[in-house]
């Protein structure tokens, strides 16, 4: 009889997985790409706090010549400076992409980071992506346990640290940042989430209910004040935390997105706290904002309790034309999902679009919004790793794998409800790792997103979409007239057949991470070309007929090319 | 429950009836590592594993057997070692399948592993075989909610009403399934019965707030937020209870403790941190803990003595300095209060609440400027420390710069508007001010109006007696300065404040000029 059970939930599970068969949606290139990168969070089995949140990721495109390259952040030894042994730093690696004539495509990563500048020791975190200089080039922030580092792009993927002359402290344990045009001046500004005050002077021993040490509660240690910088548009950033009227409401942030939020045309900030309330900071257009977190909805679990924000990331998941959201959180605590009615009132929706219940096994960092089979509706995917040893793992340097879980990809089935898809994902989504940043992007420029993952303690892992091309799709690069990546413009994409989808432009997001700022939207098996209208983050507002399944450049102001 | 569903209930009880068969002659679950646990709830665990082990005998009925495998499961899941305590739970109920106790056990370490349907599942189990267990039928319910299944979860809860009527966890989630369901109008209804039913449960007024917010009400929405917090009456859960307290662990006491405290239940709370002492001798924060307690008790010489016995080991331990500056404060001793704070401080300049204590005894002695220090190093560490910011405009107020005091109650408010009492002294330093050109009578009138139609105590209402007495209206400034004075006598355990006076006043039309004669603080 218990198989006649198990027969049954053998039904259910082959009704979920893919109608494109059973190939997996995802295939691990980490190997096969040549991205070769471990991360060493230095853990000594003493519960260095910060031992279990890094790192991230970053995909940008360093040297402008069409493809991403990746950035994995590299943490290290606690006692660093007394080893002799060599330095764990960060590394960069420059895609060198080929499309064959026959238009297969060889993806292939060389680690360029001694040329780029980008080998950064220190126990770093994550990293934001954005051109701060209007150059038309990315630059970088790079967030870590003591400070963060910008680093400005010289055009040709080489970067220098500008941060002593920037303005931007280098003090405070960073995690999540996002580089935002808060006042639509032209300039990116600049979010940087704060975490927690801690120093191994301050580590404190927590146990368990059996006596055994656990990693503390963030709630032991003391909340920094995340900061908003202000660009001069000189190369220098002016601290407005206080102006701004930010200086009195913050928590533990980990996770930054921003997009307008409530409709109104100019940016908000929305902040996932760990075990405290989440902030929505709404744009007064005056260069202030208001904290509307909580009658929004989207402070607090959907009975009122704070929880372990961290990853996060907005996108319009019903087509309305408006930014929900995403947080994940801790295992036990399920993800939240806030539905927006299009003025920033949220609802709560995890448990009815059946994304609630089946994240309670796991710890959600990294998440994003992609559409991973290009059928049009946005699907998620959270990258998710344990806080806490499980007892049966001894608590030494050599327990990161304990740490580890699968990640979960839902499909969106386009009437406010997701099925859990892991499965049909492949066994690149099964397999256990203690995951933090996910940046997610089209890695082989093929037409659907791809995926980095950064796993705390272990290899990273490159997942490349094997199912989105099956798809038509439309790909928008959105540039301001300066020629840098317009970060918050909004495009509604709207097909021969007049459905209409909304995306934004966003490096921001996920935990720690930068994403690919294309817009890539999946049409299905609508075949013609179609009408983007395109709202500029300054207020202009663009109409432009593009052609199908290939990128696209729109510059504001200018039109499309392809 | 579908006909289908109910069957896969079915089959799954008798696939575990025929298990019990089976797992009859299997062999004992092996225990885990437990070598990262305290020495003696490892000893727990061992010394009830060999009992199991050695109880193998084929005389032992099948229930002993499940009740010794069972025994062990527990103390493995109260140790939270989830995967270990599951098989021998799982044989407890296979042997013994008659006893709820396994599927119960079995259900919350499903909800633990966030396997929100096995759970359910589990918990319908126990509830075939006792159907009035309130606990299962209110956790099922939880189970549905999270799982969007809200036809379920209004089944579950209303049959646990049934059987307890009045049950704030049942009526509370009817209410969050009539929100989770977008029946807005309903849950108003159905949450104000849960906090009608239950007044001190704060849990109430978030999805309260967010029913009145979907239904249009934004005034209900938004006075409802001030009032959230965490507070619900626990479902009583005897089984549950008992796990909690089972182990012999430090930390397990070191948490009766801190219940005990909370509750007020001193004697408990000084054998619970005894106790945990007695397991893990050597940690501070346990003894800290013990000795406030017994401060707590009145015992305060022993007290002393504990924090005086931490600061020999470790004269950098703030927070012995801390509480010995909190005993000196009790008894009035302001000036040894002020260096041990001060020494809190020197120790951990981080420790916000030892800057705030330095600033209010400094304060107290009236050296306001060294006070003024103190709380801008507190909001310097913390700048949202609403405490202190409280602390600095009143201490501005009391050294007579009322000008500096109205513009620090004013940003106050902004930044806390979660926080009355900024509202409540900007009132008094807008109605009452010495300095003419601070004061304000129309907006005092304006913001106490606001302020008494949202919380209504003797402070607020004196605030707006103030405000009105400052406009001249001398009949509704009476008026309110009575009800200050029946609501001050309502209110227990407070110093009288010159509430009369300023009634006279009133009635000769006189203003006030002194914004409060209490401690605002206090």
């Amino acid at each position: 009889m218990a198989a006649a059970v198990a027969a049954l939930a053998g039904i259910t599970a082959c009704a979920r997985t893919s109608p494109a068969g059973d190939a997996p949606w995802f295939i691990d290139a980490t190997v096969a790409s040549g991205l070769a990168f471990t991360h060493h969070n230095g853990r000594t089995g003493q519960f260095y706090y910060p031992e279990v949140i890094s790192p991230g990721v970053a995909l940008f495109d360093s040297d402008g010549d069409g493809d991403l390259d990746v950035l994995l952040i590299q943490s290290q030894d606690f006692d660093a400076g007394n080893d002799s042994g060599p330095m764990p730093h960060s590394q960069f690696f420059r895609n060198d992409l080929r499309v064959m004539a026959d238009g297969t495509r060889r993806l292939t990563f060389t680690d360029a980071t001694a040329a780029s500048g980008l080998g950064l020791s220190g126990y770093g975190m994550g990293v934001a992506a954005g051109d701060v200089n209007n150059d038309g080039c990315v630059d970088l922030l790079t967030t870590s346990l003591n400070g963060a580092r910008l680093l400005q792009n010289d055009c040709k993927g080489v970067f220098t640290d500008v941060s002593a002359r920037s303005g931007i402290p280098h003090t405070g344990w960073s995690v999540s940042a996002a580089f935002v045009d808060f006042d639509r001046d032209g300039w990116l500004d600049l979010f940087v989430g704060h975490y927690l005050t801690w120093d191994r002077s301050l580590n404190t021993p927590c146990y368990g209910t059996s006596g055994r040490r656990v990693y503390c509660a963030p709630q032991v240690y003391r909340a920094q004040q995340s900061h908003l910088y202000r660009n001069n548009r000189d190369g220098t950033f002016s601290d407005v935390t206080d102006a701004a009227g930010l200086a009195t409401q913050f928590g533990p942030a980990l996770g930054v997105s921003t997009a307008d939020f409530n409709g109104d045309g100019w940016i908000d900030i929305y902040v996932a706290n760990d075990r405290e309330e989440n902030q929505l900071w709404i744009n007064r257009h005056d260069g202030t904002f208001e904290n509307l977190g909580l009658i929004s909805g989207t402070a607090l679990g959907p009975f009122g309790q704070p929880k372990s924000g961290m990853g996060v990331d907005a996108g319009d998941i019903d087509d309305d034309g408006d930014e929900d959201l995403v947080v994940t959180n801790l295992a036990g605590e399920g993800h939240d999902f806030y539905v927006n009615d299009g003025k920033g009132a949220f609802v709560n929706a995890a448990a009815v679009a059946g994304i609630g219940h089946r994240s309670l096994p796991y710890t959600g960092f990294g998440a994003g919004w992609l559409d991973v089979d290009n059928d049009g509706w946005l699907d998620l995917l959270t990258v998710n790793g344990a806080v806490q040893i499980p007892d049966s793992a001894a608590a030494g340097s050599g327990a990161t794998a304990s740490l580890g879980q699968p990640q979960q990809l839902f499909r969106n089935i386009g009437n406010g409800r997701f099925e859990d898809v892991t499965r049909a994902g492949g066994p690149g989504l099964l397999r256990s790792d203690a995951s933090r940043g996910a940046a997610f992007g089209d890695v082989d420029n093929d037409g659907d997103t791809d995926v980095v993952v950064a796993n705390n303690g272990g290899p990273a892992q490159l997942l490349l979409n094997a199912i989105g091309q099956r798809q038509h799709w439309v790909g928008l690069r959105l540039r301001t007239a300066a020629g840098s990546d317009a970060l918050g413009a909004r495009v509604a994409v709207t097909t021969a057949s007049g459905q209409t989808r909304w995306r934004r432009a966003r490096a921001d997001g996920s935990y720690a991470s930068a994403n690919d700022p294309r817009i890539l939207v999946g049409l299905g098996n609508s075949a013609g070309p179609v009408t983007v209208h395109v709202t500029w983050p300054g207020g202009r507002v663009e109409d432009a007929r593009v052609e199908i399944d290939r990128y696209t450049t729109v510059v504001e102001g200018g039109g499309p090319t392809p | 429950m579908s006909r289908l569903r109910r069957a896969v209930v079915i089959l799954a009880i008798a696939a575990g009836s025929s298990a019990c068969r089976t797992e009859r002659v299997a062999s004992v679950p092996p225990l885990p590592d437990l070598g990262a646990m305290a020495a003696p709830v490892q000893q727990q665990i061992r010394d009830e594993y060999a009992r199991l082990t050695t109880s193998g005998a084929a005389s032992t009925s099948d229930r002993d057997r499940a009740a010794a495998l069972g025994r062990v499961g527990e103390l493995l899941m109260a140790a939270e070692s989830v995967p270990a305590a599951e098989p021998f739970l799982s044989q407890a109920a296979a042997l013994d399948p008659n006893d709820p106790r396994w599927p119960y056990f079995l259900a919350h370490l499903s909800r633990m592993k966030g396997d929100a349907p096995g759970a359910a599942s589990y918990f319908q189990r126990v509830l075939t075989l006792r159907p009035d267990d309130v606990p299962s039928l209110v956790w099922l319910g939880n189970l549905s909610l999270d799982q969007g299944q809200t036809e379920a979860a209004e089944r579950s809860y209303t049959r646990a009403l049934e059987l307890h009527s009045n049950l704030f966890a049942a009526l509370f989630g009817l209410g969050r399934t009539a929100l989770v369901a977008g029946r807005y109008q309903d849950a108003v209804t159905k949450l104000e019965a849960a906090a009608a039913a239950e007044p001190r449960a704060t849990a109430a007024n978030y999805p309260l707030a967010m029913a009145y917010r979907q239904a249009g009400r934004l005034d209900e929405a938004e006075a409802r937020l001030r009032a959230r917090g965490d507070a619900q009456p626990p479902v009583p859960d005897p089984l549950m209870a008992e796990l909690a307290d089972i182990l012999e662990s430090p930390v397990v006491y070191e948490g009766r403790g801190d219940r005990a405290l909370a509750r007020g239940q001193m004697p408990a709370a000084v054998a619970a941190f005894r106790h945990a002492l007695a397991l893990a001798p050597g940690r501070p924060a346990v003894k800290q803990k013990l000795a406030t307690a017994l401060a707590l008790t009145g015992d305060v010489p022993g007290a002393v003595a504990l924090y005086q016995e931490l600061l020999r080991a470790d004269p950098d331990f703030a927070a012995a300095h801390y509480s010995l500056g909190a005993l000196l404060v009790s008894s009035g001793q302001w000036a040894p209060a002020i260096e041990q704070f001060a020494a809190a401080v020197r120790a951990d300049p981080d420790y916000i609440q030892a800057r705030l204590q330095l600033g209010h005894a400094l304060r107290r002695a009236r050296a306001f400027d060294r006070a003024l220090a103190a709380y801008q190093g507190a909001l310097s560490v913390d700048p949202r420390f609403a405490e202190a910011r409280l602390g600095y405009a009143v201490t501005l107020a009391d050294a007579g710069r009322d000008g500096t005091a109205r513009a620090w109650l004013t940003d106050g408010r902004r930044a806390h508007p979660e926080r009355s009492e900024f509202v409540e002294l900007l009132v008094r330093v807008l109605a009452a001010a010495p300095d003419p050109k601070v004061r304000d009578g129309g907006m005092a009138v304006t913001l106490g109006e606001r302020l008494v139609r949202e919380t209504r105590s003797w402070r607020t209402l004196e605030a707006l007696a103030m405000a009105l007495a400052e406009t001249g209206r001398w009949p509704e400034a009476i008026a309110r300065q009575r009800e200050a004075i029946d609501a001050f006598q309502r209110a227990p355990g407070r110093a009288t404040p010159a509430l009369a006076d300023n009634l006279h006043r009133y009635e000769r039309r006189e203003p006030c000029r002194v914004p409060w004669s209490f401690d605002p603080l206090s």
